[in-house]
């Protein structure tokens, strides 16, 4: 043992214990606490920074044992420390990589800013859609429905052309229920023709007194084959109930047959 | 004595032939080593390359539907009387 200081002394190397192994790798980042660093950024910027600073360490450490290595006389010592340091550094570079590549990996597969992203503009897109569609809905609307529609004295429209504005107001009247109306197309068709029967039957019911003969003029009235046996009852002709824009005014018909009496 | 002590001595010979043979095997080692942490280097870049290109690509979609987006929305301000 004295022999091996005296030549350590004599040669003036440094042992295992000297300046190589006085420069510490550092520490290995696989070790460190997790929850020193705060943030995913935080932890990736610190590997990345420790393997920069290993870099510089590194080539120091390979420039000051190839001096050693060439000034010394007993080569073998500075040798074996330089082999273990440089397992050593193959390992801290290694665990070093490992983390900067696991960290930056985490951080790519880590897209949650991406799907929170495009979720935002799905929103936004599908609120667009829907501004869109209310407006379009709008100007349908618009469209469909006139407040000022041409009004004319019904002495002036023919039975036919009441019959096709009342049925053109059913069908606009159709037109519009969608929007509020949660019953189906022939649910309403079936409807309108109920009011429509209803109108004709509360139309036709008979009000006016009965005739000399006990005829129900008002049931005559109610269709146009009955109009022919109202006038054959009275010995009136088919054209003066044509004469009377559809035969469906009571008075203007009571009128009419006062003035034929007064004739007569 | 110079042959017993010096380098001609067979077991010497033999000493440093094992030596170098292990400071062979030690840099084979540490070649190999290096290798695969190169190949782990090679493998990491594609991987890490591919990677960005579909996070390029993601991008560049959201960029697209981001314009598109503010198009529509430019034109639904300047024509605001359709949404009153």
């Amino acid at each position: 043992m004295e022999e091996v200081e005296k030549e350590k002394e004599k040669s003036n190397i440094p042992s295992s214990s000297g300046p190589i192994a006085k420069m510490p790798l550092p520490k290995s980042p696989s070790l460190q606490h997790p929850d020193a660093q705060t943030g995913a950024d935080q932890r990736f910027n610190n590997a990345l920074r420790e393997l920069k600073d290993l870099r510089s360490q590194l080539h120091t450490a390979a420039d000051y044992c190839e001096d050693a290595f060439l000034k010394a006389e007993r080569k073998k010592i500075i040798l074996e420390s330089t082999k273990s340091y440089v397992c050593d550094a193959i390992v801290a570079v290694i665990d070093h990589l490992g983390t900067v590549s696991s960290k930056l990996d985490d951080r790519l597969c880590d897209n949650t800013e991406i799907v929170q992203t495009e979720h935002k503009i799905d929103s936004l897109k599908q609120r667009l859609s829907i501004c869109q569609q209310n407006a379009v809905a709008v100007e349908l609307s618009t469209l469909q429905w006139t407040a000022k529609l041409p009004q004319h004295h019904r002495r002036y429209v023919s039975q036919s052309a009441q019959r096709t504005e009342r049925q053109n107001s059913y069908s606009r009247n159709e037109d519009l229920i969608p929007l509020k109306n949660p019953y189906k197309k022939d649910d309403r068709l079936k409807l309108a023709d109920n009011q429509l029967a209803s109108a004709a039957v509360a139309f036709a019911k008979p009000r006016i007194p009965r005739s000399s003969s006990g005829r129900k003029v008002g049931m005559a009235l109610a269709d146009r084959d009955s109009s022919s046996m109202l006038a054959k009852s009275f010995g009136l002709k088919l054209e003066d109930f044509h004469l009377l824009g559809g035969g469906h005014k009571k008075k203007n018909l009571l009128s009419f047959l006062r003035m034929r009496k007064r004739k007569t | 004595m110079a042959r017993a002590g010096g380098i001609t001595n067979p077991v010497n010979v033999g000493i440093a032939v094992q030596a170098d043979w292990e400071n062979r095997e030690f840099i084979s080692n540490i070649s190999l080593n290096v290798r695969r942490l190169f190949d782990f280097l090679l493998h990491f870049e594609a991987t890490t390359k591919s990677k960005l290109a579909s996070l390029n690509e993601k991008l560049d979609v959201l960029e697209r539907r981001l314009e598109v987006l503010e198009v529509q929305v430019s034109s639904a301000t300047t024509n605001p009387s359709v949404f009153t």
